[in-house]
């Protein structure tokens, strides 16, 4: 790939916006990040509950034995897609337009991971025994698949995340002020591995990143194939589908893409990054966003209607508790708010604006952790046997573990911004050069304290 | 098992609620509110009820034993679903894949009597209970092999549950004995959700009590009750 | 319809149990036809041929033979075959050996308002060894990849087998699973692979 000529002055902006974020700390992000550590602590205390009484202190009993453990499990799987989405995909079609984000993007994938990677482990009744997996685990088990499929993408995004990260750890390293404290200086070297541009280094690089990028494809896929399958393969009425595997792929990029706009609106704005993430990619994205909530729409239509129209017995249960009975409200906001909503306020092109398409955004992305929701409540609701349906509503213990991990997903995104460079500024300079329609550059000074840091440019 | 609900009254004559849970939770301590042979009131299509008391269907193609991530869940050579709860991690995705609603978690310290405490734990018994797993009917292999019966099989007063043996062919409900692929053939038995293809191993005989002077429209049984409910220190009891 | 066939059952067999009032009833003959040895887990044909005092055939009649078992606390006459005879005075059925003891078969013709009631017995001895004739098919399985889980009891390995999987399965026996297997080693390969190109990068970026 031929490197761009960019302007200098462009590219010195690019570089200090990039790693600005870098260069010191607020008042207001040790708030945020006091906050978000408050909200975990309250998780922790609530998880030290559940350990010291059982699984009693959730909401969950015998006929609803899933509830916002496994729902958040799958809603945070799914926006893990993201970064495969953007990074992987985008790339692999010579996409250009996302190149600002695609760092963004595999933060989201590697955090949402670990975070959602969390779930089943609290969702256990005896996680002493969680040895018992490597021990004794079964390969017939779609508990083992999830084992498998989710290690090995956790692995292989955070080595996609690494990757181009390489010439941007470099510049840090570089442009490091001569007051920056040792270790940071350390870790960069470090994690730069000696890259100094060299020509025999830019193919290995690009060839790294080639083959990352074509095989996280298949196993993205296949992760949320095997989330599927831990209720596809069950014999329950809901479950029992074949549509599932692909289903629940689609809602995890479709919200994926909402994470990763939400998150870039929020970066946007919070470190000034104007100029480079412009309209051309809230547009993008929320056009690929509409997309899917067609797709969705497609592929709720497909498992409703083929099995509307035949109303086989527990069917007619499913469908009464959807769409009149006791998840009406949820049901009809997932279609009406994640579905219909997000995709017209796309289309529409007065609302085609970085505001409105941030709001389908949340509106897809709370609406799919509802609609998770749906799938494993209400589907584990429906009486396999002749008894009275059983009711679910989560205690105050799985209310205060959910809140706590969105908290732990916030932080580790705070934290990750706080110490890699948000924008992979090497492949944006390099590959993209100037947004067309961004906003007339302000040179806004840097604050004085963070200076230090980036002192000058190397020579 | 064989289970003829021409006999079954949903223990209607006996004033009492059914005798097979009844002889199960006192067996095997089985925790409230656990009923592990658990006699449901289905509709009759001339209306009506019909009870039907469900044990672990000790499925051969077995939807739990396929999904456990650790191997708790295992066939015996004999071919009856056993969990060991030593082993068990408590994922419930067993309690997901059973069509039957026959697995129960343990999702407090269950309340069991003090001699349940006492006991040897073995997959056979499964006493005492574990909290964080999971229990369920285990047919009672301990017993077979003392030459008895089930709690539940000996429990009923209608002698309506068959105990046999599928490789000797024969099965007993105490009074008489059967040659059991014939009385299966004869009575043209069904299994529960036979189109899922689970292969149970528990048969019913369709009926309504008829056998035993129930009349169909004679609705509603007594609840199940646990006499230790509150018996173990620190327990508590739950809803299903 | 079931109902009504059980309730002339019932019926019938308070009437064969009644005792009779008729005085004088004529004789009546049972034999039972049956093979003198059988091989463990084979099928075998029984026969019972109903007769009068002269040896001609009655029909209609209703013969019922039964064979003694016991399992658990539980013992009796177990029922083999129950059925009518036909205008030759016969009724045949088939019988399943599954069980190494010899088994005893009693014919019993019960009497009826014309006849007598008889009774016959025949002994049939087992030859062969007991192998386990109910085989469970359980469990996911992938066609020559794996056993059904616990099908060699608790322990839930795989059987190892024949061939190059066998000794495969010998090494590891959670290989029964290999389809897994061979996804998840491409894929870490490719990993290792990526891997290794960042050792390259480094060692290309070492200044001479």
């Amino acid at each position: 790939m031929d490197a761009l000529t960019v302007p200098a002055a462009w590219r010195e902006r690019l570089e200090r916006r990039g790693l600005a974020p870098l260069a010191g700390t607020s008042r207001r992000y040790a708030l945020w990040i006091a906050f978000l550590c408050a909200v975990i602590a309250v998780g922790v205390f609530a998880y030290v509950r559940q350990v010291q009484e059982g699984l009693i202190v959730t909401g969950m009993r015998d006929r609803i034995s899933w509830g916002v453990y496994i729902a958040s499990f799958v809603f945070f799987i799914g926006i893990s897609h993201a970064g495969t989405l953007l990074s992987a995909i985008l790339r692999a079609t010579k996409a250009r337009w996302q190149l600002s984000v695609t760092r963004m993007a595999e933060f989201i994938t590697v955090v949402a991971l670990m975070v959602g990677a969390l779930f089943p482990l609290i969702d256990l009744g005896r996680p002493d025994r969680i040895l018992n997996v490597l021990l004794y685990g079964r390969w017939q088990s779609p508990l083992l698949w999830d084992v498998f499929a989710i290690s090995t993408y956790l692995t292989g995004s955070t080595l996609y995340l690494y990757l181009p990260l390489i010439p941007d750890f470099a510049l840090c390293r570089d442009r490091l002020g001569p007051s920056a404290p040792r270790w940071r200086r350390a870790l960069f070297t470090v994690l730069a591995l000696g890259w100094r541009g060299t020509p025999a280094q830019r193919r290995l690089l690009d060839r790294a990143i080639t083959v990352m990028m074509i095989v996280i494809i298949p196993v993205a896929v296949s992760v949320h194939t095997v989330v599927s399958w831990i209720f596809a393969m069950s014999l329950r009425v809901p479950f029992n589908t074949t549509i599932f595997g692909p289903y629940f792929v689609a809602g995890a990029i479709f919200s994926g893409i909402a994470a990763i706009i939400v998150l870039m609106a929020v970066l946007r704005k919070l470190l000034h990054l104007e100029e480079w993430i412009t309209r051309t990619q809230f547009v993008s994205l929320g056009y690929l966003m509409a997309a899917f909530t067609l797709i969705m729409g497609y592929a709720n239509l497909n498992e409703y209607v083929t099995h509307g129209y035949k109303m086989e017995e527990g069917f007619v249960f499913h469908f009464d508790q959807l769409m009149t009975g006791p998840f009406m409200w949820p049901f009809w906001t997932y279609v009406v708010a994640g579905i219909a909503l997000p995709g017209l306020l796309v289309l529409n092109p007065r609302t085609r604006t970085i505001p409105g398409i941030t709001v389908a955004a949340v509106l897809v992305l709370v609406t799919m952790w509802i609609e998770r929701y749906l799938i494993v409540v209400a589907g584990l609701r429906v009486p396999v046997m002749p008894y009275e349906p059983a009711s679910y509503v989560p205690s105050w213990v799985e209310v205060a573990i959910l809140a706590a991990a969105f908290a732990l997903f916030a932080l580790l995104i705070s934290v990750f911004a706080k110490v890699f460079p948000v924008i992979s500024v090497w492949e944006v300079a390099e590959h993209r050069g100037p947004e067309p329609g961004a906003p007339a550059a302000v040179e806004e000074p840097l604050p004085a304290r963070r200076k230090i840091l980036l002192g000058e440019a190397p020579s | 098992m064989v289970i003829d609900l021409r006999r079954c009254d949903g223990c209607q004559s006996v004033g009492k609620p059914p005798q097979c849970t009844a002889a199960c939770i006192e067996g095997h301590f089985a925790p409230a509110p656990m009923e592990w042979v658990q006699v449901y009131e289905a509709g009759l299509p001339g209306g009506g009820t019909q009870f039907i008391p469900t044990p672990c269907q000790n499925c051969q193609n077995a939807p739990c034993v396929n999904v456990c991530p650790v191997g708790a869940t295992f066939h015996t050579p004999e071919g009856t679903v056993l969990i060991d709860q030593q082993r068990c991690i408590g994922c419930r995705i067993c309690m997901e894949a059973c069509p039957y609603d026959r697995r129960f978690f343990n999702w407090g310290t269950a309340p069991q009597p003090p001699e349940a405490l006492f006991m040897d734990y073995s997959p056979e018994h499964q006493s005492p209970a574990i909290r964080g797993t999971v229990m369920k009917c285990d047919f009672c292999p301990d017993m077979a092999r003392s030459g008895r019966l089930p709690y539940c099989a000996q429990g009923c007063p209608n002698r309506a549950i068959y105990y046999g043996d599928l490789e000797e062919d024969v099965a007993t409900n105490g009074d008489e004995v059967v040659r059991l692929s014939r009385f299966l053939s004869e009575n043209a038995a069904y299994r529960l959700k036979e189109e899922l293809g689970t292969e149970p191993r528990v048969h019913y005989i369709p009926g309504h009590g008829e056998a035993v002077g129930r009349s169909a429209s004679r609705k509603g049984r007594k609840p199940t009750e646990w006499p230790w409910q509150e018996r173990r220190a620190g327990a508590t009891s739950w809803t299903r | 319809m079931r109902r009504a066939v059980a309730a002339a059952a019932t019926l019938l067999v308070l009437a064969l149990s009644a005792p009779s009032v008729v005085a004088a009833a004529d004789p009546s003959r049972l034999a039972l036809t049956a093979p003198a040895t059988a091989r463990f887990g084979e099928t075998i044909g029984v026969g019972a041929r109903l007769t009068d005092g002269q040896g001609a055939p009655i029909s209609g009649a209703r013969i019922v033979v039964v064979t003694p078992m016991r399992f658990l606390n539980g013992a009796g006459d177990a029922v083999l075959l129950d059925g009518r005879t036909d205008k030759d005075g016969s009724v045949a059925g088939e019988i399943a050996i599954r069980s190494t003891e010899p088994l005893a078969l009693r014919a019993r013709f019960g009497g009826d308002t014309q006849y007598d009631a008889a009774e016959a017995a025949a002994r049939i001895s087992v030859e062969g060894e007991a192998v386990a004739l109910y085989e469970q098919h359980a469990g996911a399985r992938v066609p020559m990849l794996n056993q059904a889980p616990g099908a060699d009891g608790v322990s839930l390995a795989a059987g190892a087998g024949d061939g190059v999987l066998g000794r495969m399965r010998e090494l590891w026996p959670a290989l029964s699973g290999w389809p897994i297997a061979a996804a998840l080693i491409t894929v870490w390969s490719i990993f290792a692979f990526a891997v290794s190109l960042l050792f390259r990068i480094r060692s290309a970026g070492a200044l001479p």
